[in-house]
């Protein structure tokens, strides 16, 4: 039975005519570095700057509600949503994009990048989840004050007060619905996304952790 | 490298891509403290650990390595030699980072360094793979 040892003789006496098959001329390394990476801090980058972008979107929905309904309730609402959610978050949001943009782990040894990079892994995914969990009942809480509004506006809901606090009571609890409907869904979507490459780091770490 | 954290050809490529694109974005914090080699090691191991593949396990990419046979005892060799390759890839990322480092003639100190444990720790980690490829060796047979 072949051991190790017998494979690392072969190992050091075929390497140097590997090498020499497979030689890279610079031509091809520099095709190589014009190519995106797959590295996982900029595919998580690439990430929080599409939820910076939707952030930005929803913000400007939000923004364009008070314009569209012109009372001074929905507005004053807008603004509360805007300054305590949205401005505070949009601010993390892209310290965060700048903070992974300078981060590098792979000049330390295995075991320390391994700790840097599930460090960073676990803060983007509990902003993430925290974030969207957020955005959940204030876009439903939203979303149905403006249909309401607009179907009493159209004449289908004669009787009924907008702003009374019976309908707020109502919208809130169905945005709070929404809210916990949604926290398995989000955690089920970011253990899909990034949840089960987390474990996998762990475990490597784990493994360089243990005491000999 | 590649060829051992990789399962098929594409991800091969995708490897050999990702860890030339961290060499050249790490080479300007490349401070001469340790050697050029443990260095490149470091960058290209964390990139093959690090990274997000495919999972398309196939055991074929390291049986495709070929060496020269030149008579017929160089043939059981070869079977043996794949046989070997086969129980490498059974083996966990860290592991598998040891015995490239340990296949390329690293000294255990060198091993520490790039890992991140201690060379005693190397020592030990090491004798347990040799364990483990031979038990994983005989249930081959």
């Amino acid at each position: 039975m072949i051991e190790l040892d017998d494979l690392k003789n072969i190992w050091s006496s075929n390497i140097e005519n590997d090498i020499g098959k497979q030689s890279v001329e610079q031509e091809k390394i520099r095709t190589l570095l014009k190519n995106k990476s797959t590295n996982i801090i900029d595919k998580v980058r690439t990430n929080l700057l599409r939820e910076i972008i939707m952030f930005c979107v929803c913000l400007l929905l939000v923004a364009c509600v008070p314009v569209y309904l012109q009372t001074k309730e929905v507005f004053i609402l807008c603004a509360i949503i805007v300054v305590v959610i949205f401005i505070p978050y949009l601010i993390y949001y892209l310290k965060k994009y700048r903070e992974l943009k300078r981060f590098f782990s792979y000049n330390e040894n295995m075991k320390h990048s391994l700790q840097l990079l599930i460090q960073q892994l676990e803060k983007y995914l509990s902003i993430y989840f925290w974030g969207s969990l957020l955005l959940t009942p204030v876009s439903g809480f939203l979303l149905c004050f403006v249909i309401l509004y607009e179907m009493k506006a159209l004449g289908f809901l004669l009787y009924f007060d907008v702003y009374s606090s019976a309908t707020l009571s109502m919208i809130l609890s169905f945005a709070l619905l929404l809210t916990l409907i949604s926290y398995p869904v989000m955690k089920w979507y970011i253990r899909k996304l990034y949840g089960q490459h987390l474990e996998k780091l762990k475990d490597c770490l784990k493994e360089l952790e243990e005491v000999a | 490298m590649c060829r051992i954290y990789c399962h098929n050809q594409e991800d091969h490529n995708d490897l050999f891509q990702e860890i030339v694109l961290q060499l050249w974005k790490a080479f300007p914090s490349f401070r001469n403290e340790s050697k050029i080699t443990t260095w490149m090691y470091r960058i290209a191991l964390n990139t093959a650990i690090s990274g997000l593949r495919k999972k398309k396990i196939t055991l074929t990419a390291l049986e495709n390595i070929s060496f020269q046979i030149e008579d017929k005892k160089e043939l059981t060799i070869d079977e043996d030699l794949q046989q070997l390759y086969k129980a490498i890839e059974y083996l966990s990322d860290v592991e598998k980072s040891i015995v490239l480092l340990y296949l390329e003639d690293k000294p255990y100190e060198e091993i520490a360094e790039i890992t991140g444990i201690t060379a005693n720790y190397v020592a030990v980690k090491m004798n347990r793979i040799k364990e483990k490829l031979r038990t994983l060796l005989k249930t081959e047979r």
